[in-house]
């Protein structure tokens, strides 16, 4: 069975031969999680989606200086999140808020009594709340199940920084849904039955 | 293990990434201890909710204003520079060198003028001070006759005839080394710089016999 990585670099030697069909796989493979990913850290999907495309853009662009000695993953993520850094950096200099992006961060915080449902959107909403350095951290770890190593290198960071980083982010999570996540394991344990008063 | 060690431990659990020995010794803990199997669970909860996180739906003309930007990015690689453009460039870059070249002309030069006024000054200024005509070089009395105050008298740096007189001076006692240690470090000290000059005191001729006589 081909790995992920086999397939990417399969298909990279493809786009480096000016295959267009090779890079729209590409493409396919990595356009939802970025966006996921960038969407996580601007707040933004507009934003997000832009800075995808000019990710995409920049592999296309600089195909020919890829380095397969590393994952294409690797390389990708690393342009993303630093296009995503510096439209942050932007923002911190501008003070630029927009007047769609008035909610906490530009994403909706649902109401916790929605249901059990709710606790993802929940977490949705903790993680907006994050610091960065967590939220990357976090976002490349648990939410796109990369490896420590890969994380590591995306972020240029040692991988002891990458682990306490996410240590942190997932205490930090946990701490902010702790109320809904104690209901969630009384009632996975029998001890509470919601009573709705008649 | 200790509650603290043990909550240290339950991130690494998740990830799967204990030792065998470690892994053992949390699970033997969370036996026992209500409240570390609590934050076990919260961190569980927590791993397994970020890997439901939603994805983004993407635009359906992602791929299509992906590839407008592709194409525009590769004709404007593709397409040949305009005449007026490569001109600019090439009477550009010359035109550059060029300056650069003329500014570290014009720095050499403006240092050096500004070395030497630095030293006219010194002159001049020896001349105002003592009312006296500064001798200095080959114009100071040769025959070691006893100089007054305000002569300039080089020190190091001359041509070899001037060196030799500097000797005899010294050797004669007309000045000490002391003199020459002092004289250096007035000049130093006005900031004027010739280390090659000094100024004698008044030296007569008593006081060359007396020096003489010790």
């Amino acid at each position: 069975m081909e790995t992920a990585k086999a397939i990417d670099h399969a298909l990279m030697r493809r786009v480096q031969k000016d295959e267009y069909e090779a890079f729209e796989e590409l493409v396919d493979r990595y356009k939802s999680r970025l966006v996921n990913l960038i969407y996580r850290m601007l707040g933004d999907q507009n934003e997000a989606e832009d800075l995808v495309q000019e990710t995409f853009l920049r592999v296309w662009t600089h195909r020919q200086d890829y380095d397969f000695s590393y994952c294409l993953s690797t390389w990708i993520y690393t342009i993303a999140l630093n296009l995503a850094k510096n439209e942050l950096r932007k923002r911190r200099k501008f003070k630029f808020f927009s007047l769609l992006d008035m909610s906490e961060k530009g994403i909706e915080i649902p109401d916790p009594k929605l249901g059990p449902s709710a606790l993802g959107h929940m977490l949705e909403g903790a993680i907006a709340k994050l610091p960065v350095t967590y939220k990357e951290a976090f976002m490349l770890r648990d939410v796109e199940q990369l490896p420590y190593e890969e994380v590591a290198q995306i972020l240029g960071v040692p991988l002891g920084t990458v682990k306490s980083r996410v240590n942190r982010a997932r205490a930090v999570l946990k701490d902010e849904l702790k109320p809904k996540l104690e209901q969630t394991r009384a009632l996975s344990q029998g001890s509470l039955v919601p009573v709705r008063a008649m | 293990m200790r509650c603290r060690k043990a909550r240290w431990f339950l991130s690494a659990r998740c990830d799967e990434t204990l030792s065998e020995r470690q892994r053992l010794r949390l699970e033997a803990h969370l036996v026992g201890c209500e409240e570390c199997r609590r934050e076990a669970f919260y961190f569980s909860e927590i791993a397994v909710l970020a890997g439901k996180v939603e994805t983004r739906p993407v635009r359906p003309d992602f791929d299509l204003r992906l590839k407008a930007a592709i194409r525009r990015a590769d004709a404007v690689a593709a397409a040949p520079i305009p005449w007026s453009q490569r001109i600019s460039l090439a009477l550009w870059r010359p035109a550059l060198a060029g300056a650069a070249v003329l500014v570290l002309v014009l720095g050499s030069i403006g240092a050096y003028t500004l070395m030497h006024d630095d030293e006219a000054k010194y002159l001049d200024s020896s001349r105002t001070a003592g009312g006296l005509t500064p001798q200095y070089g080959l114009s100071v009395d040769p025959n070691g006759a006893a100089l007054p105050e305000g002569s300039l008298v080089p020190v190091d740096g001359f041509d070899p005839e001037t060196q030799k007189l500097r000797d005899r001076y010294l050797q004669t006692g007309q000045m000490s080394q002391d003199y020459v240690t002092q004289a250096v470090s007035v000049n130093d000290s006005n900031a004027i710089s010739p280390a090659h000059r000094y100024v004698l005191p008044t030296v007569t001729a008593e006081q060359v016999a007396k020096k003489a006589s010790y």
